[in-house]
């Protein structure tokens, strides 16, 4: 009877100790941007991750959809903590290059295929950090009503040359309307696409580069002559009156809705705020803007010139569990369909590669996708033969001084020419 | 039968009873308040002053600390953003609405004492916004300031003001203007019941004692009331002053230090230097050399005006 009894209580406790592994969590934290305001990105996400669900039972995927401006910190802050409460998965942008130095985010060479990614990626700095999830092109919008109504005729190469450019603010200012709806209300970015592309159409890439990384000084002639001509840009009427306070949903509204400016400079992610519901803040489906190059400045070196990135990242986080896991999900995540289906979904480019039979018959007849078709078409015509100049990030630094020149003081007239140069030579990224 | 009388022999007291506590009490009520204190309070703050001499960024998964002596100090007084920027806003901040804050609450406490005609409404209307979150009172202030179609534009265009109508947020010699008017809605309640509170503390018969003797209510205010009222004033004032030195909550939901750091405040500087991608390097060295810097100067001007307060006879 004892040794019944010590047999069952031995079984018993085998059980016991292996129970723990029988009813372990496959549970995968997933962290992305794409909050509400985005809906058409989250959609998409959500059916990759459902799709998998689906696939495999035994996972759970928790996904949770943040503001850029909280995902940021609020990572940073679980990771500083050792990791506690951080996500298994996170989506993360260029600007976040830091994470993979401070060796938050695995290296997953052997999880991402970059045969099934545009060109390009196997140069990119982030090729084994991260499944990319849309290319980024820099372009620059404009309003094709108003501009008929102001009398502003597009050349045959949509493209304005410096001084034409110029006439065009002065025609939209002394019209009532600003020249772009561009404001730095609550993004560090929206004033630095002008002289960005300044610097490409006049010094062509490896130049362009060199300045923007903060790899070279900016004090010479010629780039003091090229901010003169931008300074005299904006006093002409660049950028609405209100660009230091609006924000980008309300810049949004003025460029689509309220039409108040005659061009926008802006990313191609612009379609994941104004194309959705006019109730949502987006724009009505019948507004047709097209596309401008950017300005040709006199002399220049690479006038079509358009700056495109991989942007976003869906990472592995380094103090995460389940690791198998999360790599199946991102080896999952680079499947042809799920390129074409992102592209549908939300209008903006996906960064994997896939033709068109890999597009859903779902989504081929979708009125929802369908309604946008003459976007890509204006691309198409537009910006045929652009040349795609990878973008190169700078040196924090560095990009900070960009923003405090170029996105805060110098629209707001707050720094002189020789200050702004000052403040971006006092700030050159340290030499690798 | 028991022996009531002086002479009885007296039993001697267990000592709980003889009004002293047994250590085990005493160190069971106060350990627990200690060990929150020493972890919650003590304990940040040490690792504070300890973080300044090192510059810790993770690395590889890890965190590298390096010794860098005074280093951050070295940077934090030659930062142009937090010498030309955050400091001056803030001591602004701190002297011009500590000013207002007080002007406001005494004014209104007296209306109250006064028993100004229905003043029990007022009392509580007058306290309300200090109950509101201070992220809410922002975001909502953002709209109000906002060019086009914020409530205060739209009231100065409706009476023909429109050159007074501007982007009260995006100039750069408004923005600070709108933090302290903001703000002041805010907190100003929060002084109100502390300096009515001190009001009440004043005994009725002096006041009526002084008008039979011909005192006018205006004399009876400055005679009477406001030098009773100094050590509550002294109070309000500090407490005015350092909520102003840290406040964080409206400035960021309203302005976020913007534009080009023209309402930048120390305490949103320090964010930015610690979380923001950009600025931060994700050094925790930097930020907590600018939080024991601006402990000191609080610090200092607190003891610094009550001293000056006290050699006044004010305390």
């Amino acid at each position: 009877m004892r040794k019944v009894i010590a047999f069952l209580a031995a079984a018993g406790m085998t059980l016991a100790a292996g129970l723990p592994a029988l009813a372990q969590d496959n549970t995968i934290t997933i962290w992305s941007q794409f909050a509400d305001q985005q809906p058409n990105q989250q959609k998409a996400l959500r059916q990759i991750f459902e799709d998998y669900q689906a696939a495999h039972p035994d996972v759970k995927l928790n996904v949770r959809f943040w503001d850029k401006a909280e995902l940021n910190p609020a990572f940073q802050a679980a990771m500083l903590a050792g990791g506690k409460g951080a996500p298994d998965i996170v989506y993360y942008e260029t600007g976040q290059a830091d994470w993979i130095k401070a060796g938050w985010v695995d290296n997953i060479h052997d999880t991402i295929d970059t045969s099934k990614i545009l060109a390009g990626y196997d140069r990119n700095a982030f090729r084994d950090y991260g499944v990319p999830v849309y290319l980024l092109i820099n372009m620059l919008f404009y309003n094709p009503e108003v501009f008929d109504k102001l009398g502003i005729k597009v050349p045959a190469d949509n493209m304005f040359t410096e001084e034409q450019f110029d006439q065009v603010i002065k025609t939209c200012h002394a019209g009532g309307y600003s020249g772009l709806a561009n404001a730095a209300g609550d993004r560090p970015y929206a004033g630095t696409y002008i002289p960005q592309y300044m610097l490409l159409s006049q010094f062509g890439a490896d130049e362009y580069h060199a300045y923007w990384t903060g790899s070279k000084s900016w004090d010479n002639p010629e780039i003091r002559k090229l901010l003169e001509t931008y300074i005299g840009w904006i006093k002409d009427g660049l950028y609405p009156s209100t660009y230091s306070s609006m924000g980008i949903d309300a810049f949004h509204l003025y460029f689509h809705t309220l039409q108040k400016s005659c061009m926008l400079a802006l990313g191609n992610w612009y379609t994941a705020r104004a194309f959705k519901s006019e109730d949502a803040g987006g724009q009505s489906p019948d507004f047709h803007f097209s596309f401008l190059y950017y300005p040709e400045m006199d002399g220049a070196v690479d006038p079509k010139g358009l700056i495109t990135a991989f942007a976003g990242f869906l990472g592995e986080v380094s103090t995460g569990t389940h690791k198998d896991i999360v790599k199946d999900v991102l080896k999952f995540m680079q499947q042809p369909k799920y390129g074409a289906m992102w592209t549908q979904v939300t209008a903006s480019p996906s960064a994997l590669r896939y033709t068109p039979s890999d597009v859903p018959d779902s989504l081929k007849s979708d009125p929802e996708i369908a309604k946008w078709s003459w976007y890509w078409d204006e691309i198409a015509k537009v910006y045929a033969d652009a040349d795609y100049v990878e973008e190169q990030l700078p040196c924090g630094e560095f990009q900070d001084a960009l923003t405090t020149v170029f996105n805060d003081s110098i629209p707001l007239g707050t720094m002189t020419l020789d200050e702004a140069i000052a403040n971006l030579d006092a700030h050159l990224c340290p030499a690798n | 039968m028991s022996d009531l009388s002086a002479n009885a022999p007296k039993k001697a007291m267990p000592r709980h009873r003889a009004g002293r506590a047994s250590p085990l009490w005493i160190a069971a009520f106060l350990v627990p308040v200690f060990g929150y204190y020493l972890t919650f309070t003590v304990y940040p703050l040490a690792m504070t002053f300890f973080n300044t001499l090192f510059k810790s960024t993770p690395e590889g998964g890890q965190l590298i600390t390096r010794f860098v002596g005074f280093g951050n100090y070295q940077r934090l007084f030659s930062d142009g953003i937090f010498l030309g920027n955050a400091v001056p806003n803030t001591l602004i901040w701190g002297l011009v609405g500590t000013v207002i804050d007080v002007v406001t609450a005494v004014l209104l406490a007296l209306l109250i004492y006064f028993r100004l005609p229905l003043h029990n409404i007022f009392r509580v209307l007058w306290f309300t916004p200090v109950l509101l979150s201070g992220v809410i009172v922002g975001v909502v202030f953002r709209w109000v300031f906002n060019f086009d179609w914020g409530l205060l534009n739209a009231c100065l265009r409706a009476v023909h003001l429109d050159m007074l109508a501007v982007d009260w947020l995006g100039r750069v010699d408004t923005p600070l203007m709108a933090v302290i008017a903001v703000h002041w809605w805010h907190s100003f309640g929060y002084s109100f019941v502390i300096v009515l509170a001190g009001l009440s503390a004043i005994p009725r018969e002096l006041l009526e004692a002084a008008y039979i003797d011909g005192c006018t209510r205006r004399d009876a205010v400055f005679a009477i009331i406001l030098p009773l009222l100094r050590p509550t004033l002294i109070t309000v004032i500090v407490l005015s002053f350092i909520g102003k030195m840290r406040a964080f909550d409206v400035v960021w939901a309203l302005t976020r230090g913007g534009p080009a750091h023209h309402s930048e405040t120390v305490a949103t500087y320090l964010q930015k230097r610690a979380f923001d991608p950009l600025l931060s390097g994700l050094d925790l060295g930097y930020p907590s050399t600018i939080a024991v810097v601006w402990f000191g100067v609080v610090v200092a001007g607190v003891l610094i005006f009550n001293y000056r307060a006290s050699r006044a006879g004010m305390t």
